[in-house]
């Protein structure tokens, strides 16, 4: 593709753009969790990679990084598309992540945590997943092309539309 | 088409559940119904025009494999199509409801997004009715000019284009010679014309909100009446009342954009008429 620049979301990141030349990427989603939105009337998509689920574990930090914790991430990203004139009716939501297997002894549950978390978040703000790629082992890759809204998963060599 | 939908649960909480998920997951849901148990159900199912069942299985007074079996029993509800939402996932039970023929069945704990996909795959086979587009616009232009004399053209192509204002439908459903839902929706700028035009008036101040969704309920009543009596002379159909409500720019979109649905350009506003008829045995 020609005329498209890449934005990269790290870890605890968000990313907002009404920009269809955008491409938005999110690399290494472990336990973590990584949301997109795309709404199609607005042409506005973003990108959340959130780490933990639950703010309570540190309001300060989520204060400044909201994007760190699942609940207030996934309410800062709906927040920043409705800013910019997304609509509920249109959001289209795929997730990405949360897989199981990353902490050795399985204690913290934090990709299962992440998962329960967001979706509760999206269906309190009336949304419903359309997608997801969610669970196993494997590192996954989140990509976003905002001149489609083609969001598909990579994965090894493996790459999945969403 | 709007389907009107019954959600069947002695808990309150599941119902709520299952009816915000259907208004979220792009299911045209029309007019909700709740029951708490397989006995109100089917009363419910008896007074009202319902399309889909979502039903529980252990519940109070009826449960809803004796349901299932009752509405099976009655020829009028023998397609009716019925989703069994529960906890048990025995083979037995499960051989149960496919003898009683069950449409489709979700175990809990479901989550919202398992609840879309059953229904999307049940629905996709009921929305596929006759859908009668000729005898329809046919209906529809007579009743424009008879009644309130406009001039209605079946729009080849584009609607004319919608303005800033109101939007209003009406629906009504028939039942007997021919089952089936017909709906017609138009800026409230047209059925201000149409009032005006069928009492005779000018559309000024005198004409207002009441009278217009008044005269839209008229022409779709009385196109109705004329669809029934062309789609079939002989036998007697059973006509509801309309209902007139407001409606927003996606609800528009949609009725719009299926394939039951007629657009008519009214004098340079644009009109839907939709109509799906439940196939005859």
């Amino acid at each position: 593709m020609t005329g498209t620049s890449e934005r990269i979301v790290g870890i605890s990141d968000m990313f907002i753009t009404a920009d269809p030349s955008s491409v938005i990427v999110t690399y290494s989603l472990g336990s973590c969790i990584g949301l997109t939105l795309f709404d199609p009337k607005a042409c506005v998509g973003g990108m959340l990679h959130a780490m933990m689920p639950l703010s309570s574990a540190d309001p300060q930090k989520a204060a400044s990084k909201p994007a760190m914790y699942t609940d207030t991430g996934v309410a800062a990203l709906l927040q920043a598309m409705f800013d910019r004139g997304a609509t509920r009716r249109s959001i289209v939501a795929k997730v990405a992540g949360a897989a199981t297997d990353m902490d050795n002894d399985g204690l913290f549950r934090i990709g299962e945590r992440n998962y329960m978390v967001l979706r509760k978040v999206l269906w309190k703000n009336d949304i419903l997943i359309a997608a997801e790629d969610v669970g196993g082992s494997a590192p996954r890759t989140l990509v976003l092309e905002m001149e489609t809204g083609r969001t598909f998963v990579k994965s090894g060599d493996a790459v999945k539309d969403l | 088409m709007a389907l009107n939908v019954l959600v069947v649960d002695d808990s309150d909480v599941i119902r709520n559940m299952i009816i915000k998920t259907l208004r979220l997951a792009d299911i045209p849901v029309g007019a909700t119904f709740e029951a708490g148990n397989g006995k109100e159900a089917l009363d419910i199912v008896d007074a009202n025009w319902i399309d889909l069942v979502l039903a529980d299985i252990n519940m109070p007074i009826m449960d809803g494999v004796e349901m299932l079996r009752r509405l099976r029993s009655d020829h009028r509800h023998a397609e009716l199509p019925v989703i069994v939402v529960t906890t048990e996932g025995s083979s037995e039970r499960i051989a149960e409801l496919q003898d009683a023929d069950v449409s489709a069945y979700v175990r809990k704990p479901f989550t919202p997004e398992m609840i879309r996909r059953v229904v999307d795959d049940v629905t996709s086979t009921i929305s596929a009715g006759e859908t009668a587009t000729e005898e329809l616009m046919a209906a529809f232009a007579e009743v424009l000019e008879r009644f309130v004399m406009m001039d209605g053209i079946p729009a080849v192509g584009d609607l004319p284009p919608l303005g800033q204002g109101d939007l209003l439908q009406a629906s009504m459903t028939f039942r007997g010679g021919v089952d089936g839902t017909i709906t017609v929706a138009a800026p409230l700028e047209a059925c201000v014309e149409m009032a005006a035009n069928a009492i005779g008036t000018d559309p000024d101040g005198s004409v207002g909100t009441g009278k217009a969704c008044d005269a839209l309920g008229e022409v779709l009543n009385i196109t109705c009446g004329n669809l029934v009596l062309a789609l079939e002379p002989t036998r007697q159909t059973e006509l509801t009342p309309p209902v007139v409500l407001g409606m927003d720019l996606p609800e528009w979109e949609y009725l719009a954009s299926a394939a039951s649905t007629a657009g008519f350009d009214v004098e340079g506003l644009p009109v839907l008429v939709s109509c799906l008829i439940r196939p005859r045995r």
